[in-house]
C-alpha cells in the first residue's frame, strides 16, 4: 500500500514543501499536556515528544495486536496519578474504555499503577452507539483518558470525536483495524502497529508513524514487548534454566573426568 | 395591570372537562414562582412582593405564569381556576372569588360578599345596604366593632393592608405522590410523554420546597384493562423505578432520564392514569461551597447513568476487584455506583496477568499434541498452579468451586502473547496481552 512518505520519495528534491517544526510553531505545543509513552525511540518520533491530550492519537493495528494497550499504558497511568492529586469529585480521574475486542482484566491494570476503581468499560450492544458514547465520555470533566475501539465508525463521526477531544484536556486513543489505513482520518496523529516479523527469540512490536505533523518519519521503529513484572519473570525463568543447563554441563565434565580417571585406573 | 403583590387562586365552579389540578397541586406549583405560598380554604395565596424584582416586573411575571401555566395543566391560563391580584392578601382573595370578568378597580368598591371570614354578617349587611368594603369602612368603627366583633376590624384592617395578615406558610407534604387521568385512555405514547414534563415540574418544585435531592422516582401506568378484565374490576398497572445514581433535584436531568427509561417500557393497553411518586431522596447538604452545583464540564455520573439507560440497563460497567486467586473471580462488574467502588488488594500472581480476560474461557483444541490457536503455541512462562480447594478434606466441594489449573504464557506468531491453562488434560486461552 502506498503512503504519504512513498509519494514524497517519488517526487524530485525541493519541489515538496514540508513545515519544518520550530519552537515557537503553535501546534508543536499541546496546551493540554503532553505524556510520555514509555518509549524513547517512540517519544522522539512523535511530534509532541509523547502523547498529547486533546486530539485523537490513532492507531491502526494488526489483526494479532488488535487490543494492544501497551504503548499507552505508561501515559495512562501518569495521567491518571496526576489527576488524581487534589482531586475533590468522586469521580475525578476516570479512565473510560469503549468496546474493547474483550473485557478488561482489572488486577492486570491495577499492576500497571492504575486506580481501577476509576476505570468504566462501555460496552453497548450497538456498535453505532460507541462513538456516541465517545463524545459523551470525552465532554465529562472527570475523564482523563478514553481508549476506543471503532472499527466501523465513519469520518463524520471522527470529526465530531476530534472536535470534542480537541476541547478536552482527556488523553483519546483510537484503535482500528490496519484497514482503515486507507479511509481519511481527522487524527493529527496515526500509528501503524504491528508484530516484527523476525523469527527472533523476543519479539517486538514494529511502529510507523503515518501522520504526524510537522516532517514525516518514515522509518520503522522496533520497540521491545514491554510487560513490566512478565518480563523480568522471563527473564529470571531464562536465567534459571540457564543456569541449571550450566549445572548440568559442570556435572557431565565432572562426570566425564570421573570416567576418565577410572578408566586410568583401571588401565593402571 | 397594577402592580402585583399578592395574588390568590381560587377554583371555579363550573365543571371542567379534564380533573381540575388539586389546591395542593397549584400551591407546589406556585413554589416555582415564590417561596411565600399560603392556602387559606381551598385558596391558593401566592405573596409575590419579595420576587417580582427578580422575575423582571410583575407584567413579565404574570407573563410566565402564563405560560407556565398552559405548559403544565394544559390549559389557558388561569383555566380552570380562578386568579385575582391585590395590594394584600385579602384584597387578592376577593377578586379571584369576583373572577376576572368583573371589572372592579378600586379597593373600595369590592363587593362586600368577597369579604373573608365574615360569611354570618352577610345577611345583615345586605338588609342594611351595606354593599361594599368602603361602605363597611365608612362606619363608625366603634360602632362596628360594638355591633359585630372586633374581628371584622381586624379582616377589614388587613384587607387595607393596615394591619399585617397572620398566615402559616403552605408545607409541601412529606411523601409526593401525583397523578393524571384521561377521560378518553391514551392511545399512543405521545400522549403520555405529553403530561410527564409537568408532573416532573411539580416533582422538581416539591423537591425544591422540601430541601431535598431525589434519587428514586416511580411511574406508575394504569392501562385500560380489556374488557372481561375490567368486568372484574381488575386493573392493568405496571410501575417503573428510575433511579439517579447522584441524587438530583434538576428537572432536566430527571426528564432525560425519564424519556430514556420510557423508550423501554412495554406498551400493553391505552393508559388511563400516570401517577409519579418519590421513592428516595436525601437532604439537600448545607455545606454546599460552591455557588453552583459540581465542578465544571458535565458530571460523570450523570452521563453514565444516561448512557445505561439509553441503552436499556446494559452496557456501562465499573469494576471491583475481589481477595479471590481465581482470575475470573478477581473482579466484579457492575452497574456504576454514585461513587467509585472500594478495591481488595491485589494478589501476587495478578501481576503476571493480562489485560483482557476471556470470558468464558475459550477451549483450545490440539494438533500434534499441542494446543493451538491462530497457530502452534509456545510455552515461554509456567507452570503457575492457580487453585481452590478446601481446608477440610471432609467438607463437600460442589465440582465447580473446585479448581486447579496450570497457567502458561504462550507465545503465537500470529496471535501474540496469550495466557492459557491446562485443566484437566484441557487447554484454554484465558486472556490476552497484546
Amino acid at each position: 500500500m502506498k503512503n504519504i512518505h512513498h509519494i514524497i520519495e517519488q517526487c524530485p528534491p525541493g519541489s515538496v514543501w514540508t513545515a519544518a517544526p520550530t519552537p515557537d510553531s503553535e501546534f508543536h505545543h499541546s496546551t493540554q499536556g503532553v505524556w510520555p509513552t514509555g518509549y524513547a525511540d517512540l517519544d522522539e518520533a512523535l511530534p509532541e515528544k509523547g502523547w498529547a491530550a486533546g486530539q485523537i492519537n490513532e492507531i491502526l493495528h494488526a489483526p494479532a495486536v488488535g487490543a494492544d494497550v501497551q504503548l499507552v499504558a505508561p501515559a495512562l497511568v501518569q495521567r491518571q496519578q496526576q489527576a488524581l492529586r487534589g482531586a475533590e469529585s468522586p469521580w475525578a480521574a476516570t479512565v473510560v474504555v469503549v468496546n474493547p475486542v474483550h473485557p478488561p482484566f482489572a488486577p492486570a491494570w491495577s499492576a500497571w499503577g492504575m486506580d481501577v476503581s476509576r476505570l468504566v468499560w462501555l460496552h453497548p450492544e450497538r456498535p453505532q452507539a460507541c462513538a456516541w458514547a465517545v463524545e459523551q465520555a470525552l465532554q465529562c470533566a472527570d475523564v482523563v483518558a478514553v481508549l476506543a475501539w471503532l472499527p466501523q465508525a465513519n469520518a463524520l463521526a471522527l470529526r465530531r470525536i476530534q472536535y470534542f477531544a480537541a476541547q478536552s484536556e482527556a488523553l483519546m486513543w483510537l484503535f482500528r483495524p490496519q484497514s482503515c489505513q486507507v479511509q481519511a482520518s481527522p487524527a493529527p496523529l496515526r500509528l501503524a502497529v504491528d508484530l516484527s516479523a523476525s523469527q527472533s527469540a523476543s519479539p517486538a512490536l514494529q511502529v510507523q508513524v503515518l501522520k504526524r505533523r510537522g516532517q514525516p518519519r518514515p522509518e520503522i521503529l522496533q520497540l521491545p514487548w514491554w510487560h513490566g513484572d512478565l518480563s523480568h519473570a522471563m527473564w529470571a525463568q531464562q536465567k534459571q534454566v540457564a543456569e541449571r543447563r550450566d549445572e548440568a554441563l559442570e556435572y557431565a565434565d565432572e562426570c566425564r573426568a570421573l570416567d576418565g580417571a577410572d578408566a586410568f585406573r583401571q588401565a593402571a | 395591570m397594577n402592580a402585583v403583590r399578592w395574588m390568590a387562586l381560587t377554583p371555579s365552579d363550573k365543571q371542567p372537562e379534564a380533573p381540575p389540578p388539586t389546591a395542593a397541586s397549584v400551591a407546589n406549583w406556585s413554589l416555582c414562582f415564590s417561596p411565600d405560598v399560603y392556602l387559606i380554604d381551598n385558596v391558593v395565596a401566592i405573596d409575590a412582593r419579595a420576587v417580582t424584582m427578580y422575575w423582571g416586573g410583575s407584567q413579565a411575571l404574570w407573563r410566565h405564569m402564563r405560560d407556565v401555566w398552559a405548559e403544565q395543566w394544559g390549559a389557558a391560563w388561569p383555566e380552570p381556576w380562578r386568579v385575582g391580584w391585590g395590594a394584600t392578601a385579602w384584597q387578592a382573595w376577593a377578586r379571584a372569588h369576583l373572577g376576572l370578568s368583573v371589572k372592579v378597580h378600586t379597593t373600595d368598591e369590592l363587593p362586600l360578599a368577597a369579604l373573608p371570614q365574615t360569611q354570618r354578617y352577610q345577611s345583615v349587611w345586605q338588609a342594611l345596604g351595606l354593599r361594599t368594603w368602603g361602605d363597611l369602612r365608612r362606619l363608625p368603627r366603634g360602632s362596628v366593632a360594638r355591633r359585630w366583633g372586633a374581628g371584622v376590624l381586624r379582616i377589614l384592617d388587613q384587607a387595607y393592608g393596615d394591619q399585617p395578615v397572620e398566615l402559616s406558610p403552605w408545607q409541601a407534604p412529606a411523601e409526593f405522590a401525583i397523578q393524571r387521568q384521561w377521560q378518553q385512555p391514551a392511545t399512543r405514547w405521545a400522549e403520555v410523554d405529553a403530561v410527564m414534563p409537568a408532573m416532573l415540574q411539580e416533582m422538581v418544585a416539591w423537591m425544591m420546597a422540601r430541601q431535598l435531592k431525589g434519587q428514586v422516582i416511580e411511574w406508575r401506568l394504569v392501562f385500560d384493562a380489556p374488557q372481561i378484565q375490567r368486568a372484574q374490576g381488575r386493573q392493568l398497572e405496571q410501575c417503573f423505578e428510575i433511579c439517579s445514581t447522584d441524587p438530583t433535584s434538576d428537572f432536566d436531568i430527571w426528564w432525560r432520564l425519564t424519556t430514556l427509561h420510557r423508550a423501554h417500557w412495554p406498551w400493553v393497553e391505552p393508559v388511563v392514569e400516570v401517577g409519579l411518586k418519590v421513592k428516595a431522596s436525601v437532604a439537600l447538604e448545607s455545606g454546599h461551597k460552591g455557588l453552583w452545583d459540581g465542578p465544571p464540564g458535565r458530571s460523570l455520573s450523570v452521563c453514565l447513568q444516561e448512557m445505561s439507560a439509553r441503552w436499556g440497563g446494559v452496557g456501562v460497567s465499573c469494576v471491583q476487584t475481589v481477595a479471590d486467586p481465581i482470575p475470573e473471580r478477581m473482579q466484579k462488574w457492575s452497574d456504576p455506583a454514585a461513587a467509585p467502588l472500594a478495591q481488595a488488594p491485589l494478589l501476587p500472581h495478578a501481576r503476571m496477568a493480562p489485560a483482557w480476560l476471556l470470558s468464558p474461557p475459550m477451549p483450545l483444541w490440539m494438533k500434534d499434541e499441542r494446543p493451538w490457536y491462530q497457530g502452534p503455541l509456545r510455552m515461554v512462562l509456567g507452570p503457575q498452579r492457580v487453585g481452590a480447594w478446601p481446608w477440610q478434606s471432609e467438607v463437600q466441594v460442589e465440582p465447580a468451586q473446585a479448581v486447579r489449573r496450570d497457567y502458561f504464557v504462550a507465545w503465537s506468531e500470529r496471535a501474540g502473547w496469550l495466557w492459557v491453562y491446562r485443566e484437566a488434560e484441557q487447554w484454554y486461552l484465558h486472556g490476552i496481552y497484546a
